[in-house]
């Protein structure tokens, strides 16, 4: 016997069913022996093909976070969602990754800076000096990838050891790992000033490996707006850096600086998750 | 006896076993996220399918029973289904590019299930290769993309009332092809 169900079997076969539909069709199963039998013969057919799949590494901490979201799902049940909506919720259900946290900084933050100004000076010298020298040994370590901003950055303090005073480390900022139980990595923000330019130097290190076309996105903050300051890989050791002009920006207020990473390079908004950020 | 300790854990689950939970997290997600990876072919993605995944077991979505099957088999279908629905929600899916089999260099498999997993890949690419490029375009849209009928025959330009004849054969021919190993598989 046939049926208009029989016909969306395949629909079924491949999950394109919304939640009625799919109740609708498995009733329908129960009383027509030839779908039941086709459904097994598409199965059987098709049993060989998840073999196709390589085997990939899972990211690091996925463990951790997936299974704290799954006990969080009950917890968001029963708190946020009545329960006869569970059917609908089923269909809507949107994949829910752990939010973004851009904490807005609107209290002095430590990387609060006002580009519109030409206050360039080094108030805190003795400080900014030693973290500079972190930097350098940091820069010396550069892998191939990183030549050319670390010869930059070279030439930069050279410069200053000159007293030419051309190049300024306006700010420096260590990165920190958003969840250190999570993500493993550090990384460094410095702004420096040179030849009339700001620019934005991030530098990170201990990353963990990327996949497929996963990248990481360094951010500006600006209140609750992130700006890209650009996507960039990492060496086999873990180091990357990426460096951003900020003084083609106007009147730019940073809040905070902050490294996502992201399922693709070069995202207009981050998507991905909050790995590094600069302390609030 | 895999069957039954599957079987096993999956009870506990369903009473809320947490550490149940953490077993079968720890058993299968690297298979899981492989399969998912290779359907939505980014990491994030395929991390999100997983815990998607993880998620519908814990709260008792889909009620598996031994009638529908290998307990593996019925969790890599509501992995595969997770994931599908997933690509229908990414708006910026790549719809057009179809993605080649690139050669990995060798991750250590570790557990018994992931060397039977590789031993087996390598069978069924062989396989593949003996299928006409049409045939595995076909094989790829329909079960790791997830389209519809009507999207392969315009994506294959084909008509429409011969898609479901040709993913049906392209299949069979693959399954010809690994009779053989299938006989030593089970
Ligand atoms: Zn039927």
């Amino acid at each position: 016997m046939t049926n208009h169900q029989c016909e969306k079997l395949i629909e079924y076969f491949n999950g394109q069913m919304l939640e009625e539909e799919k109740e609708a069709f498995e009733k329908h199963l129960e009383s027509c022996e030839e779908c039941r039998e086709e459904l097994s013969e598409w199965e059987e057919l098709s049993a060989d093909l998840p073999f196709l799949s390589e085997a990939e590494e899972p990211p690091q901490g996925m463990k951790e976070r997936v299974l704290t979201n799954v006990w969080n799902s009950e917890e968001n049940k029963e708190n946020t969602e009545a329960p006869e909506k569970e059917k609908d919720e089923e269909k809507n259900h949107s994949f829910k990754r752990p939010s973004p946290i851009w904490l807005a900084g609107t209290a002095a933050a430590a990387l609060l800076l006002s580009l519109a100004g030409n206050g360039y000076l080094l108030s805190e010298n003795q400080q900014l000096a030693e973290e500079r020298e972190q930097l350098a040994e940091e820069a010396e370590q550069l892998a191939l990838e990183r030549d050319v901003i670390a010869s930059d950055y070279e030439a930069l303090l050279e410069e200053e050891e000159d007293g030419n005073g051309v190049a300024d480390v306006l700010l420096a900022s260590n990165l920190a790992s958003a969840d250190e139980a999570l993500f493993s990595g550090e990384g460094s923000a410095t702004i420096i000033s040179e030849d009339g330019h700001v620019d934005l130097l991030v530098q990170v290190s201990g990353m963990p490996e990327l996949e497929g076309e996963e990248a990481f996105q360094a951010w500006i903050i600006e209140g609750e707006t992130p700006v890209s300051a650009g996507s960039f890989t990492i060496d086999e050791n873990g180091n990357g850096a990426v460096r951003y002009r900020l003084s083609d920006m106007e009147d730019m207020q940073i809040d905070q600086i902050a490294v996502t990473l992201e399922p693709q390079p070069n995202n207009d908004q981050p998507e991905g998750q909050m790995v590094l950020a600069s302390p609030q | 006896m895999e069957k039954h300790e599957d079987v096993q854990l999956y009870e506990r689950i369903r009473a809320k076993d947490e550490a149940a939970m953490e077993m079968l997290y720890d058993k299968y997600a690297k298979l899981l996220y492989s399969f998912a990876y290779k359907m939505v072919y980014n990491a994030a993605g395929a991390e999100e399918v997983v815990q998607e995944v993880m998620i519908k077991l814990w709260r008792g979505k889909g009620i598996y029973s031994e009638e529908k099957g290998k307990f593996t088999t019925w969790l890599l279908t509501i992995t595969r289904h997770t994931a599908i629905d997933y690509l229908r929600k990414q708006k910026k899916t790549t719809e057009d590019v179809i993605h080649q089999e690139t050669e990995h260099e060798d991750s250590q498999p570790g557990t018994e299930e992931l060397v039977e997993w590789k031993h087996r890949g390598e069978r069924v690419k062989e396989a593949m290769r003996t299928l006409k490029e049409e045939q595995r375009l076909i094989i790829d849209l329909f079960y790791f993309k997830g389209y519809s009928q009507k999207k392969i025959a315009e994506k294959v330009n084909v008509p429409l009332g011969t898609v479901k004849g040709r993913i049906r054969l392209a299949l069979k021919h693959l399954k010809d092809e690994l009779y053989e190993e299938r006989r030593d598989w089970q």
